[in-house]
């Protein structure tokens, strides 16, 4: 097992409203060439995919699974997991740091396609706090 | 964006995911929420190893990994622990804007509860007391408190 990891290459979607010429697999698509570029990387030089997301954001389940294909995990070990960018970081470190050479890492969210209040109102108990109208705005 | 589709209204697909839950209150919730609604009373538990007093009842002690079935009745009066106005409108909200969420430290109890100021906005502050105000017809929820208002002087 190794000791040491490093990222070698980021790349982040400009923030902007709507993006309506692009879905979030097109997203995820631009940005993983971008961190490939940005770490002097081509994709058949990742060993690994995490990818993260949240279900109730995208209006699907399993939805980190449906970027799969766009950010280049065909044929490669990949994991699609409910998470956030941070989550996403530290669990591509622990797949470098127990042996795959390379990990990718992307997460994403597409927030203006659905209603925030209404999913971040989901994160309130349901019995004691839903009904207060809370929300993560 | 690509330019073809500033010429145009790029297209769009509505949808809406709506999936019915039957939540069950269980035995703790249950006599928590029967007793809001049936008398009119706010009901804790007290950790017999603690001593904390928790509101809304609940079972286990998150410090003490115990279970609590000692039941405490609290007044519906407390002082405001932190408070937040909200000024924007969205449906899932129970009152019409501007109101406040607002942690209320009830009398007695060691954890602040989550509700609702509605009005004297402008009486409301840190330290503030407040006092519970119970809606006539209730259903055994948590809006059966329709909000807690502020009582008293400053």
């Amino acid at each position: 097992m190794m000791g040491k990891a490093a990222i070698v290459g980021v790349a982040q979607t400009k923030y902007e409203r709507r993006k309506k010429d692009q879905i979030f697999a097109d997203l995820v698509f631009d940005v993983t060439r971008e961190a490939l570029a940005d770490a002097g990387m081509t994709i058949d030089d990742i060993e690994s995919v995490v990818t993260v997301s949240n279900d109730f954001f995208d209006g699907r389940t399993i939805s980190g699974m449906a970027v799969g294909d766009a950010c280049g995990g065909q044929d490669k070990n990949i994991s699609t997991v409910s998470g956030d960018g941070t989550f996403g970081a530290f669990y591509g470190l622990m797949r470098v740091l127990s042996g795959f050479r390379t990990t990718l890492v992307v997460a994403h969210y597409k927030g203006s396609e659905g209603s925030v209040p209404v999913t971040t109102n989901g994160m309130f108990d349901p019995l004691f706090h839903r009904l207060l109208g809370m929300d993560a705005v | 964006m690509t330019d073809w589709l500033r010429e145009v209204e790029p297209l769009t697909l509505k949808g809406q995911i709506a999936v019915p839950y039957t939540w069950w209150a269980g035995d703790t919730a249950s006599r928590f929420f029967t007793a809001l609604r049936d008398e009119g009373k706010i009901l804790g538990t007290r950790c017999p190893e603690c001593r904390k007093v928790f509101v809304p009842a609940r079972r286990s002690c998150s410090r003490c990994f115990v279970e609590m079935d000692q039941w405490v009745e609290l007044p519906p009066e407390g002082v405001v622990e932190t408070f937040t106005i909200v000024r924007y409108a969205h449906p899932i909200q129970p009152a019409e804007p501007p109101f406040a969420y607002v942690l209320v430290k009830l009398d007695g109890a060691d954890v602040s509860f989550l509700h609702i100021v509605k009005k004297d906005l402008q009486d409301l502050g840190v330290g503030r007391r407040v006092r519970a105000v119970f809606k006539e017809k209730r259903d055994g929820h948590i809006l059966d408190i329709d909000a807690f208002e502020p009582v008293g002087e400053h």
